[in-house]
């Protein structure tokens, strides 16, 4: 079980101070629909279409529309959350091949010792700094990236032993190469995000969608404030979800790295007195 | 030899090495921490403010 991480609540209200600014704005676009829908308009001075075969026709476009906009919202929230599933999978395959890199390199025994300490120690640094830079971390230039590619020479020097046995070279190329794809794959998934021309149309269908609600008629005002409210509220909801799978590097779907777990190797450290 | 490798192989280099890296993923972790917590509060102030929205809104019209 990781260690409770002890955090003031003047520390969290300070960050959340920080972004009621954009709850802000949301809240009052969202108030501003409610007021349109419950006025059907009028304080734009729209008139309202009240002809009994428009609103049977009106009905009919909430509906159909309903569901070709739900599809749209739906597609985007599953994608967002494939790929957060698929992003922590390969934070966990990038450690379990360095686990099984270092597990390897102790059959090489006591004449590599050298070598075998080198690259445990390489391997800790990389786990390390992997965590302490999370999302901020670099593919080509940054500290990770060089970190690996020392690993790739340590490698390189086992591979070129000529007493080494081949099974062992081969598990360690593999399991290297195992770790360089996965790290690859976790910043091109890191990377992906929806076009901003693609939430724009979405603003634009949910926009178009909800403006059905302001021209329904309702006999009771009940009614209009209660089915107002309801539709604001799930269309905002799944916004707010499909705002936050879209980016994996922040927010409450951000990349987990808790599973880059060092401890496999820190035994290992502590059993060959690296 | 790199400066990556000549850290890995002196002891002392390596240890305060893991030691500067260890405060950074403390202070990493804290970090995420209270970004967590901020985002769980988010959504629950949201809820808040359009209840108070809708409150405002029934005045208004009613």
């Amino acid at each position: 079980m990781p260690p409770k991480i002890e955090v003031s609540r003047s520390e969290v209200l300070k960050s959340v101070l920080k972004k009621l600014g954009i709850v802000f704005v949301c809240i009052v676009t969202i108030a501003g629909m409610l007021g349109l829908m419950m006025t059907g308009g009028k304080t734009l001075g729209i008139h309202k279409p009240d002809d009994k075969d428009d609103q049977t026709l009106l009905q009919s476009y909430i509906e159909w529309y309903g569901i070709f906009f739900s599809l749209a919202l739906s597609f985007i929230i599953g994608q967002g959350w494939r790929k957060y599933l698929r992003v922590n999978s390969e934070i966990d395959r990038e450690i379990d091949a360095l686990t099984l890199m270092v597990r390897t390199s102790e059959m090489l025994g006591q004449k590599y010792y050298q070598i075998t300490r080198t690259l445990v120690r390489i391997v800790i640094l990389y786990v390390d700094t992997v965590k302490s830079l999370t999302v901020n971390d670099k593919r080509m230039d940054g500290d990770t990236a060089e970190l690996m590619k020392e690993i790739h020479e340590c490698i390189r020097d086992i591979v070129k032993e000529k007493k080494v046995s081949d099974s062992i070279k081969n598990q360690l190329l593999l399991h290297y190469c195992e770790a360089y794809d996965a790290r690859g794959d976790r910043f091109d998934l890191a990377a992906q995000k929806l076009p901003r021309i693609a939430w724009f149309i979405l603003i634009v269908v949910s926009f178009t969608w909800l403006w059905g609600f302001v021209w329904l008629e309702f006999h009771t005002r009940e009614l209009n404030l209660y089915i107002s409210a309801c539709t604001l509220g799930s269309v905002s909801f799944l916004f707010l979800m499909a705002w936050q799978l879209d980016d994996v590097r922040k927010g409450r779907f951000r990349m987990d790295f808790s599973s880059f777990n060092i401890k496999v190797i820190e035994d290992h450290n502590e059993k060959q007195g690296v | 030899m790199s400066k990556v490798r000549a850290i890995a192989i002196t002891n002392e280099q390596f240890y305060a090495e893991r030691q500067r890296l260890q405060l950074q993923i403390k202070q990493r972790a804290k970090a995420d921490e209270i970004e967590r917590r901020a985002s769980l509060y988010i959504p629950f102030i949201g809820s808040i403010l359009f209840a108070v929205a809708i409150i405002f809104v029934k005045f208004l019209v009613f």
